[in-house]
């Protein structure tokens, strides 16, 4: 699986969706999704579990403390999707 | 991805986008760029340097397609005299969009949103956003 190594630009939380921008050391940026749910807001999408809450919660968290820092964090992704599997600080 | 919605809950969703200074540019789909042709991949991105035209300032946006087993890629070529695309590779993009054939035929087609093929995982967007608003804000010239 592709992974990006860098710095935290931007983290943009909401309900429905998050996103993350990242900057590579040669200063290449790129923007990966946290989750996305579209159409849900108010309302809990059925496919959502506490489990899968906490982890985006953890990914928060890393990603906060990244952009603090600053510190470098990786993504991990799949090559043709913008959609976060891993986030690792350190 | 389906969920529990109150009523209106998609439309909320959708304004609220619309109101982004950013990602407004990316909410609702592109004009038809493959009048029905959807396997002429070539033919979106020569459409595309035709609506790009001339720009502000020099740059390269490589569209990185995946096509079955393939990788194909796409170069569009931005001057301040006009904009050309290639079915070539450049080293350091300005900005490079990747994904699967099946997905740019649905965003060049206008039948999905590029956020929402974004937001379900199925594009990647790699360098200047602000050089993918002016792309976006071109198609739909």
């Amino acid at each position: 699986m592709p992974q990006m190594t860098g710095t935290v630009n931007c983290l943009r939380i909401s309900e429905t969706d998050a996103f993350t921008q990242i900057r590579d050391a040669a200063g290449n940026t790129e923007t990966f999704v946290l989750w996305w749910y579209p159409g849900t807001v108010g309302g809990i999408p059925r496919t959502l579990n506490s489990f899968t809450r906490v982890l985006h919660s953890m990914w928060v968290s890393l990603l906060r403390e990244a952009l603090a820092g600053p510190l470098t964090i990786r993504i991990t992704h799949p090559m043709h999707s913008s959609e976060v599997l891993n986030v690792q600080l350190g | 991805m389906e969920g529990r919605q109150p009523p209106g809950a998609r439309a909320e969703h959708t304004h609220r986008f619309e109101a982004d200074p950013i990602l407004s540019d990316f909410v609702r789909p592109f004009p038809d760029t493959l009048k029905g042709k959807r396997s002429d991949l070539a033919a979106s991105f020569k459409q595309i340097a035709e609506a790009f035209g001339k720009a502000r300032r020099a740059s390269a946006i490589q569209f990185t397609i995946q096509d079955g087993r393939s990788t194909r890629r796409w170069c569009l070529t931005t001057t301040q005299e006009g904009s050309n695309v290639s079915e070539s590779a450049t080293k350091n993009p300005d900005l490079e969009i990747l994904t699967d054939a099946e997905t740019w035929a649905e965003i060049a087609s206008g039948e999905v949103a590029p956020l929402t093929a974004f937001g379900q995982g199925r594009v990647r967007v790699r360098g200047d956003i602000e050089l993918a608003r002016v792309l976006a804000k071109r198609m739909r010239r």
